[in-house]
């Protein structure tokens, strides 16, 4: 009987953050769908929706507001929330698999691999899928480096993987900036160029199915595996010896990040940020368990990077890249983190 | 419960660290293995959980084995029990596991056992060096493993603390757990085990029990310092320590 107190000693004190969490996610969702250039109201925007379940008789709206709503910001909302969801997994999956707060898609290279193996993609090829199948293979490829470079030194620390990551990623940067130096001018920069800084300007139903097929199930692997990541937490040497069997823990734990990346990246190009500062935040709330970090840095992502994109479209007359934003907000948000956990452990190792 | 035979391990050409092993350590035994750095300890105890190869020889060890580290960093806020559950389920077979109520139950008796029942729900972080080690004692016990091996277990830690880990490694002998213990203090030996193994340089070693093995002779090789086994009274009646000796003419202030 203690046994199953337990479990539900831990769940139970963590319920509230959930139910305020997936609450706070509606409403952010739902207000998102009437702010923007176009005026549509809240209540319109609500009642269009619900008209599609259930016909509501004596409101009017045009059809103008419906195709906003209904096209434009619906897919838009779905996609950046199904994005920022998978970057937070995948954030949290990498700090507690390389037992390293200081690690995300992005600082981990796979995030420049896969903006490579998109932008290729894009100017060679151009269907959704393809972006995804290069950013996925380009992502590994990046990761793998990173791991080898790490492996140099004969204990992989704390900063020899950021540094790796840092340095691997600027190296794929650096291969981007040679594809946009021989990209045409006239059609296909743009595209690289708006697409590399981010952005859910293109959302549409089908990017929402490609998510869903990408980050959904890659993401439940994920939470399958979070009691694994506990233990990795550990460190690579302990996990092992509790009887782990690290390195298929490890490469299990890096396709899916991997495949959460490259779907993200197909959609809405290189985001940055969600996926170090999210993590943090939710572990703020839940603590460091992965079965309901994982979870709850899932919801976190949705909010945030909703928010973000709201902020994106409707702060300015044109729209602002995803990542200056994610920067202008992450920067601050992991400084005061920072301060407050007194380096978040980065004095341990 | 382990036996070596011709166990012998040296890393790519280099001298062999330990050669011709052959010991049998039988179940419900307390071994402390000794020997100064760089002699293979903590290498002979990674082989018996399986985590490097020996170079030539077997070794066979039927069952779980459950460790204790010298200490164990933890970056995250990890409850105790989070901890110790880890060592209750992490063993188990397939990838998407995850505890559940019987490992929630052994863990808890496993803290009880080593009188840590309080701190189940303290960070494991922000407990005393000692205590973590207790802790960490509670995770092998709750594996459920026949065999626990400690590497240097008080090492990094201060006397009373160290004294904490001791005096539960001496009740935990008599509860049928085989223990095998490496560690830089040979009254540890005196303390706790039914046989020594010493692992000396140059690849020798020497294993048999307390009184036969640790020999002033044998001491004194092992460290390359003069050491005696001294018995002395004391309120508890006759105790054995060991000293580290100097010859009365060379002692400081001695000399006329």
């Amino acid at each position: 009987m203690n046994g199953i107190n337990s479990i539900l000693n831990s769940l139970g004190a963590r319920f509230g953050f959930f139910a305020l969490a997936s609450l706070l996610c509606l409403l952010i969702m739902i207000s998102s769908l009437a702010i923007g250039r176009f005026d549509v109201s809240l209540g319109t925007a609500v009642s269009i929706l619900i008209d599609n379940l259930i016909p509501i008789q004596g409101v009017s709206w045009g059809l103008a507001e419906e195709r906003v709503v209904e096209l434009v910001r619906l897919p838009r909302i779905l996609v950046a929330g199904i994005a920022g969801a998978g970057l937070g997994v995948a954030g949290a999956a990498l700090q507690s698999l390389f037992r390293n707060p200081l690690v995300a898609p992005d600082i981990l290279g796979i995030a420049p691999g896969a903006g490579f193996g998109g932008a290729l993609a894009i100017m060679f090829v151009a269907t959704s899928w393809a972006t995804v199948l290069s950013s996925f293979v380009f992502g590994l490829i990046a990761i793998v480096l990173v791991m080898s470079v790490a492996r140099f030194t004969t204990r992989s620390s704390t900063l020899t993987l950021v540094l790796a990551g840092v340095v691997i990623g600027a190296f794929f940067s650096a291969l981007i900036s040679l594809l946009t130096y021989i990209a045409d001018v006239e059609s296909e920069l743009p595209a690289i160029l708006y697409w590399l800084l981010g952005s859910f300007a293109t959302a549409n139903y089908a990017k929402v199915a490609l998510l869903l097929f990408t980050v959904l199930p890659a993401s439940v692997v994920i939470v399958g595996l979070s009691f694994r990541l506990n233990v990795m937490s550990l460190g690579e040497s302990e996990a092992a010896a509790l009887g782990l069997d690290v390195s298929r823990v490890r490469w299990s734990v890096l396709l899916a990040v991997t495949v959460i990346v490259a779907g993200a990246v197909a959609v809405a190009g290189v985001i940055g940020w969600v996926g170090l500062v999210v993590p943090h935040l939710a572990r703020l709330f839940v603590g460091p368990s992965n079965r309901v970090l994982v979870p709850a840095s899932a919801l976190t992502g949705m909010a945030f990077l909703i928010l973000v994109d709201t902020l994106c479209r409707s702060l300015t007359a044109a729209e602002i890249p995803l990542s200056v934003i994610t920067a202008l907000i992450g920067a601050p948000i992991f400084i005061l983190l920072l301060r407050r956990a007194g380096g978040l452990g980065w004095s341990h190792d | 419960m382990i036996k070596l035979s011709g166990a012998s391990v040296r890393y790519a050409g280099g001298p062999w660290l330990f050669r011709n092993l052959d010991v049998q350590i039988e179940a419900g035994e307390t071994v402390v293995l000794l020997g100064p750095n760089g002699t293979g300890k903590t290498t002979l105890l990674k082989i018996i959980m399986g985590l490097e190869a020996l170079t030539e020889g077997r070794v066979e060890c039927p069952g779980r084995v459950g460790h204790v580290p010298q200490s164990l960093n933890v970056l995250f806020e990890f409850s105790v029990l989070d901890i110790v559950v880890m060592g209750a389920a992490a063993a188990s077979k397939g990838l998407f596991v995850t505890p559940g109520p019987a490992d929630y139950q052994s863990a808890e008796a496993a803290l009880i056992q080593v009188d840590m029942g309080e701190f189940r729900d303290r960070v494991f972080a922000s407990l005393s060096g000692g205590e973590r080690q207790l802790v960490l004692l509670a995770r092998a016990i709750a594996s459920g493993a026949g065999l626990i091996l400690l590497d240097e277990p008080t090492a990094a830690l201060d006397l009373a603390n160290e004294e904490k880990v001791l005096a539960m490694l001496e009740r935990l002998r008599s509860s049928g757990i085989t223990l095998l213990m490496s560690t830089h203090n040979p009254e540890h030996a005196l303390r706790l085990a039914d046989r020594v193994l010493l692992l000396g340089r140059d690849g020798n070693y020497q294993f048999g029990s307390v009184d036969e093995t640790l020999t002033d002779r044998s001491l004194s090789d092992l460290y390359g310092v003069p050491l005696s086994r001294i018995q002395i009274e004391s309120d508890q009646g006759p105790l054995a320590i060991i000293a580290r000796v100097q010859r009365l003419e060379n002692a400081p202030g001695e000399s006329r």
